[in-house]
């Protein structure tokens, strides 16, 4: 097996590497999570410059056709500096459902200005009664009159209250929880019918309560096969694994390396804390579960670049238990050590630690893709 | 645990059950009415020793460990349960003038959640009172 990155990945690693650290400062971040704005339009429109937000998409849409390890290495990147940027919502979720399921017209009409940073978007897939079940739907899309009808609530929908463009699963036909019957729509934020309640998540994103009342929808919205969208859904929501995973995993990097910094400086007793071997065992035990975590993030996108299938998701379904595992015990024990200051809004330390416990959360927790694995 | 008991009552699982049906998260929650139950028979056994005039020692220092770890494993349990609720920062849920975003218990577990961990684990409360613990085993030797 060979883990070494290519010259261009290696190339986009660090130039991602180097903006995090030199120009995505954490005071600057936590500046934009405290104002009204909802990321730095400064910050987006140079991801959109530095190319950043076309990677995943084909070369013939505009994009540079990146696949699963270009995604791993960004996302990596871009969880060490802890980016409120709303890239998983517009490009790998919303983008994502495009990029596989789109037709020419839909690319041709919403990819440009995704990949150059003047639209945004978000993929609104779960709902209150569902959980993590992807087809559990209760918003229906009521073919008629040459389109279709579109009723529901759709819940915590991340990106909600900056998106322009609705990427929308509903019931077009079937009863509430069949895996077939579900269709996936383009739809403007602005239609009428659309109304959306907002607010900011735990980690300082923002996400919204998005409600459909009878808003009427042409044909051309449909993207894919009318009652197909379960697979496209499932296939994007496992590229959202990779990239959070990943997230994830630059999250606990910085936490490990942070935490033993700061044992190695604080001292009690007259001496270093991290002099403690309780404390060292614990350190030890973070940096095994990162670790860990690395060499399934590893799998996982290998999995994904040899082809989409059961190896893949299975894969995508290992990675994520590790994922929620490794983040909880590396993010409590970061806090932990370091004491009555780790959940401080001052200090970084708190914020990743809150990333790593939304991120377990988003896309099926533990358990969730404890079962999945197994059921596959 | 009675609050947990209603909240599991009341969520459903994505499958049509409600989370109290559900084994993964009953088992759970069973295992937490255990710890509950095992806090209330030292609690009475720390009782009992003042009552009787004796000193309990440890127990009362150990009660309020365990305490603090069961509280936050039931808010920790609470906010699994929340699912995606779990994700929207309680301070705006809690004071949206729409009314309540998700189940009304999800904001405020995930609260406690964010507040009740600094206080638990090495360097944590807790290890100050594993220490106090400690310091009672050399005084009683």
């Amino acid at each position: 097996m060979d883990f070494s990155l290519s010259d261009e990945q290696a190339l986009l690693q660090e130039s991602i590497a180097r903006y995090m650290h030199d120009d995505y400062p954490f005071t600057e971040r936590q500046k934009v999570v405290k104002s009204a704005e909802p990321f730095s339009a400064e910050h987006w429109r140079n991801f959109a410059e530095l190319g950043w937000l076309g990677v995943p998409f084909a070369e013939a849409d505009g994009g540079f056709g990146g696949g699963p390890v270009e995604s791993m290495v960004m996302w990596e990147q871009f969880g060490k500096g802890l980016i409120i940027e709303p890239l998983l919502a517009t490009v790998v979720l919303a983008g994502g459902v495009l990029r596989l399921g789109g037709n020419k017209a839909q690319k041709d009409a919403l990819l440009p200005a995704i990949i150059g940073g003047d639209a945004q978007a978000a993929l609104a897939f779960a709902e209150p009664q569902g959980r993590y079940n992807l087809a559990d739907l209760t918003t229906t899309a009521v073919p008629g009159n040459g389109g279709y009808r579109l009723n529901g609530h759709k819940a915590v929908v991340l990106n909600g209250p900056a998106a322009d463009w609705l990427v929308v699963s509903a019931r077009s036909s079937g009863a509430q929880r069949d895996e077939a019957g579900i269709s996936l729509f383009l739809v403007p934020a602005g239609a009428s019918g659309v109304s959306r309640r907002d607010y900011p998540t735990v980690d300082g994103f923002t996400a919204s309560e998005v409600y459909f009342a009878d808003v009427e929808l042409r044909a051309e919205t449909l993207i894919g096969e009318e009652g197909a969208g379960r697979p496209l859904l499932e296939q994007v929501i496992d590229e959202g694994i990779l990239a959070v995973g990943a997230e994830a995993v630059g999250c606990m990097e910085v936490l490990y390396k942070d935490t033993v910094e700061y044992c190695k400086t604080r001292k009690q007793f007259g001496q270093p804390i991290g002099k403690f071997q309780v404390l060292q065992h614990r350190m030890v035990d973070m940096f095994m579960e990162y670790e860990q975590a690395k060499s399934l993030m590893y799998m996982a996108a290998m999995r994904m670049d040899e082809g989409y299938g059961p190896q893949a998701q299975k894969a995508a379904s290992a990675f994520k238990v590790q994922v929620g595992k490794s983040g909880r015990f590396v993010g409590q024990s970061a806090v932990q050590l370091h004491g009555g200051m780790g959940m401080t809004d001052e200090l970084n330390i708190g914020h990743y630690f809150k990333r790593l416990t939304m991120i377990d959360t988003l896309f099926g927790n533990v358990d969730h893709h404890l079962k999945r694995f197994g059921s596959l | 645990m009675a609050h947990l008991r209603r909240a599991l009552a009341q969520t459903e699982d994505g499958q049509g059950r409600r989370l109290a049906e559900v084994a993964a998260f009953e088992g759970k929650a069973s295992a937490l009415a255990i710890r509950l139950l095992g806090l209330r028979a030292l609690a009475a056994r720390c009782a009992a020793e003042r009552l009787a005039g004796r000193d309990p020692g440890p127990l009362p220092v150990m009660l309020e460990v365990r305490s603090a770890e069961l509280q936050q494993a039931i808010v920790e349990l609470l906010v699994e349960a929340a699912g995606y609720y779990g994700l929207a920062a309680p301070d705006a849920v809690l004071l949206h003038n729409e009314g309540r975003i998700g189940p009304e218990w999800a904001a405020p577990a995930v609260r406690e959640l964010l507040d009740g961990l600094q206080g638990l684990g090495p360097t944590g409360a807790s290890d100050a009172q594993g220490r106090l613990i400690a310091a009672l085993f050399e005084k009683a030797s």
